[in-house]
């Protein structure tokens, strides 16, 4: 089954990214929601069906455990709504289940919407935290979050040979894009000296190739795409999607296959959806991605996980500035995770905000030229589950 | 004949040498250096590791017992000798026991051995490891060192059989610690040097010698615990031993490591001892036992000087031994989630180091897991037991794990045979670190998540000394 140009994106929304400590979840669901809602011209009371995306309830005050809290604020009541949880992959996994209900036809104006509140916790106390106080007690004891992410670093680095020039380049990159986008956790530029010189978290990943903890919240209103005009013309179309488990939670450390040179549930994920929008060369044929930078070397291995160069040469594409704005294929041109910061449920629905707003020709100092063709990319669960979404222009 | 069938000495891989003791408090701390255990380390974790080289040779389901022998077990009430076997991955029909309390602990296990050996026990596992702890800054601080000596008692082929033996008791303290303490007290050093030192060591060799007929010029070496060099030179003398015949006390070397002390000292003298020699071997601590050994033809010298010349890092500073000792905080204090439960489950996977391997693929997993990842094949797993060597695959270097020593290494390890394992790296500096270093597994303290204590493996740089 295709699903090619069957669904359209008919509004968006997105808080601003950071340290939103006068805004509960409740008044962050409420504010993304309510731009999508004006942004398609719809209500509340339109939709018919919602999915609400929060990877970590646990790290506040227990909001975002049911799709009640996304009912509340919004006054959402008798209909559908189910929460989402998917590691990194959360807002995507929500995004999907919406399409998969238009699709079937069990609604006709569907609701995504990713949350996350974690600054009324230390950062410490919230994802850094969370590996250090909760889960399996032997398994993972020592590490971080970083840490998961950065022994794909380490490996590369003894295979392929040294990348922190690289690394740090990205860092300073998703810095300047961040610089453009006024929602963005982050909005100062960074020299490659401080990214170099960025005190370590988990080597060989330093403080500035880590994205902040971060409170927000996105959100976007879909319809099929034949009811798409009745609410704007303006829309964007679902070119392919796809979600890929490819291993575990504890798996990827623990099994003798796993060559810790990219991310299975990536490849796998990309391919998939690159099949369903009739993507053959994906460096070429796409006009910008937002990436899941959760940390730079993530990032990094990306760009060979899908395919935009070949195993080993992600090196050269960072150092030929393709992937800054203004380049052949930008790459996170909202500042990343790196800059944005990182609700882990909203960040896959910010990503399709981006999206958004780039295919229609919205996203101001930051804007891709002539954007027609766009990837958004998570990763999460220490890369075990990836969610892959490709938007088109009209 | 009863006697000793091996043995193995376990010094932790830090030191503190006099001069950092020195420039802590500005007054003489004593020369040479003690061994200090790191900060995932105890007597029981330490025991372990004297444990696994004492056995390293040896069928593990002919060990029919453990002795645990120590002041400073980790658990006042919960058995840790069960904690050590577990680590060992002993048969469960071995019997477990903890023999605590004195300085003389570890002779006591060896006294108990002794007896039990020819009422139906064929080998006894006794180890004695310690941890004891001085004020910061006080007289005892500078003469404390950790480590652990394990030796297996049977009556088969034996290196040392034990010909006779002598104890004393005195109800007197002379270094104390009451149970609501942490710190060790001490009694006026020079009443105790010779009132409690002299006079119950004297008293427990000479009852020794009356009881095997001995003349102090039958011994090849005389193993005398001794609480400093002093004491040790005038006892020697007092019982007619002239000083060829004495067995180096190793005091500058390691520090007293508490109940295992007199047990390094007479297998320091096992690694030199010849077939036919006669061995004195008194240990001290609230009265005396004294002990005849006659050395067999089986005698192997097996290297534990090795362990005790052994290289060692000198902490940094005295403040990071105080933050080892949690005597003054290093990072947030934690609550990690652990559940005895759980931990039970996976006491094959997790504490005895056993891997499922795959009946269909041969794919070797160590975690919990019910579908093999690379077959796809369910529920169709073997029980093998894993190696405790391996090289590294990756790691990351974590500087926000909370730890008084960081950046935490993990590292993910191929174990030679099969398996796959994600470890911290311990007893290493971060520079060291590389991709395909050989490492070797090491029982250790993980944190205290539901309040008790989590052990298991951890990984270190394969150094001279052996698996521990």
């Amino acid at each position: 089954m295709t699903f090619k140009d069957k669904i359209a994106i008919i509004g968006a929304g997105c808080t601003k990214f950071g340290e939103n400590f006068s805004m509960s979840y409740g008044d962050m669901v409420y504010e993304a929601a309510k731009e999508a809602f004006n942004d398609a011209g719809v209500e509340g009371k339109d939709i018919d069906a919602a999915w609400l995306g929060t990877a970590f309830p646990d790290a506040g005050v227990y909001k975002g455990r049911s799709g009640m809290d996304l009912a509340e604020p919004l006054g959402l009541f008798d209909i559908p709504i189910t929460r989402v949880s998917n590691y990194c992959a959360t807002g995507g996994d929500a995004f999907r289940n919406g399409c998969n209900s238009l699709l079937s036809g069990e609604s006709d104006l569907v609701l995504a919407l990713g949350a996350e509140k974690l600054r009324d916790r230390t950062p410490q106390d919230s994802i850094v935290r969370m590996m250090v106080d909760t889960g399996h007690p032997i398994y993972q004891k020592g590490f971080t979050a970083a840490g998961t992410f950065a022994v794909v670093g380490t490996r590369y680095m003894h295979v392929y040979g040294d990348i922190t020039e690289q690394l740090a380049k990205i860092s300073v990159k998703n810095h300047y894009h961040g610089s453009l986008n006024p929602k963005a956790h982050y909005q100062k530029p960074i020299t490659l000296e401080k990214a170099l010189k960025s005190p370590m978290v988990a080597f060989p990943v330093n403080l500035m190739g880590s994205c902040p903890t971060t409170d927000g919240s996105a959100a976007v209103v879909m319809t099929r795409a034949e009811d798409a005009k009745k609410y704007t013309d303006d829309h964007v179309l679902l070119k392919g999607y796809s979600l890929s488990i490819s291993t575990g939670w504890d798996l990827p450390f623990y099994d003798p296959d796993y060559d810790f040179l990219g991310y299975r549930a990536t490849q796998v994920a990309g391919e998939k959806a690159y099949k369903q929008a009739g993507i053959e060369n994906p460096f070429k044929e796409l006009d910008l991605a937002e990436m899941h930078d959760c940390f730079n070397v993530v990032e990094f291995i990306t760009y060979e996980d899908l395919g935009l160069c070949d195993k080993g040469k992600a090196r050269e594409l960072v150092d030929s500035e393709v992937t800054t704005l203004g380049g052949e294929l930008p790459v996170n041109v909202s500042g990343g995770l790196l800059s944005c910061g990182h609700p882990v449920g909203a960040t896959g629905v910010r990503m399709l905000y981006e999206l958004t707003k780039q295919l229609q020709g919205k996203a101001e100092k930051r804007q891709v030229e002539n954007a027609r063709l766009a990837l958004a990319h998570n990763i999460g669960g220490p890369g075990a589950v990836a969610s892959i979404t490709i938007l088109g222009a009209r | 004949m009863v006697g000793i069938v091996s043995y193995g000495v376990y010094l932790p891989s830090y030191q503190m040498p006099a001069e950092v003791l020195q420039k802590a408090w500005g007054k003489p701390a004593g020369k040479g250096t003690k061994v200090i255990s790191s900060y995932d380390e105890d007597s029981l974790t330490m025991a372990v590791a004297a444990s696994l080289k004492c056995l390293a040779d040896v069928d593990l389901q002919k060990v029919d017992a453990l002795y645990f022998a120590s002041t400073t077990p980790p658990y006042g009430e919960k058995m840790n000798a069960s904690v050590v076997a577990t680590a060992l991955d002993l048969g469960r029909h071995a019997f477990t026991m903890d023999i605590g309390s004195s300085l003389r602990s570890g002779s006591n296990a060896l006294k108990v051995a002794l007896d039990a050996v020819p009422s139906g026990s064929s080998n006894i596992l006794i180890v004695a490891s310690d941890c004891r702890l001085a004020e910061p800054g006080t007289y005892l601080e500078p003469f404390l060192g950790d480590g652990a000596t394990a030796l297996l008692v049977g009556k088969d082929n034996t290196i040392a059989e034990i010909t006779a033996h002598h104890s004393v008791f005195d109800g007197y303290p002379d270094v104390w610690r009451k149970q609501d303490e942490r710190f060790l007290r001490h009694d006026d050093v020079r009443y105790s040097r010779s009132e409690d030192y002299a006079r119950n060591m004297k008293e427990a060799v000479e009852g020794l010698f009356v009881e095997g007929g001995f003349k102090p010029g039958d011994f090849s070496k005389a193993v005398l615990f001794s609480p400093d060099p002093r004491s040790h030179g005038i006892l020697a003398k007092s019982l007619g031993l002239t000083p060829e015949q004495v067995q180096d006390p190793l005091l500058d070397r390691t520090g007293i490591i508490g109940s295992g002390h007199g047990l390094m000292m007479l297998s320091a003298t096992l690694d030199q001892a010849k077939p036919d020699d006669l061995i004195l071997f008194a240990n001290y601590g609230d009265g005396a036992d004294a002990f005849a050994l006659k050395v067999t033809d089986a005698i192997e010298n097996k290297g534990s000087l090795s362990e005790i010349e052994k290289e060692r890092r000198s902490i940094s500073s005295y403040t990071k031994y105080l933050s080892f000792r949690e005597l003054v905080g290093s990072h947030e204090p934690s609550t990690t989630f652990s559940a005895i439960p759980l931990l039970r489950r996976e006491e094959e996977l997790s504490i005895r180091l056993h891997g499922k391997k795959c009946r269909e693929c041969g794919t070797v997993m160590t975690l919990d897991i019910q579908t093999c990842p690379h077959c796809r094949t369910a529920e169709e797993f073997e029980d093998i037991k894993l190696s405790k060597k391996g090289k590294i695959v990756t790691y990351s270097q974590e500087y926000y794990y909370p730890t008084p020593e960081p950046p935490v290494t993990m590292a993910v390890v191929d174990l030679e045979g099969g398996g796959r394992i994600l470890a911290q790296m311990t007893d290493s500096t971060a520079d060291e670190v590389k991709v395909d270093m050989p490492v070797e597994m090491t029982f250790r303290k993980l944190h205290e998540g539901g309040g008790f204590i989590n052990y298991s493996w951890k990984c270190r740089p394969v150094r001279e000394g052996g698996s521990g």
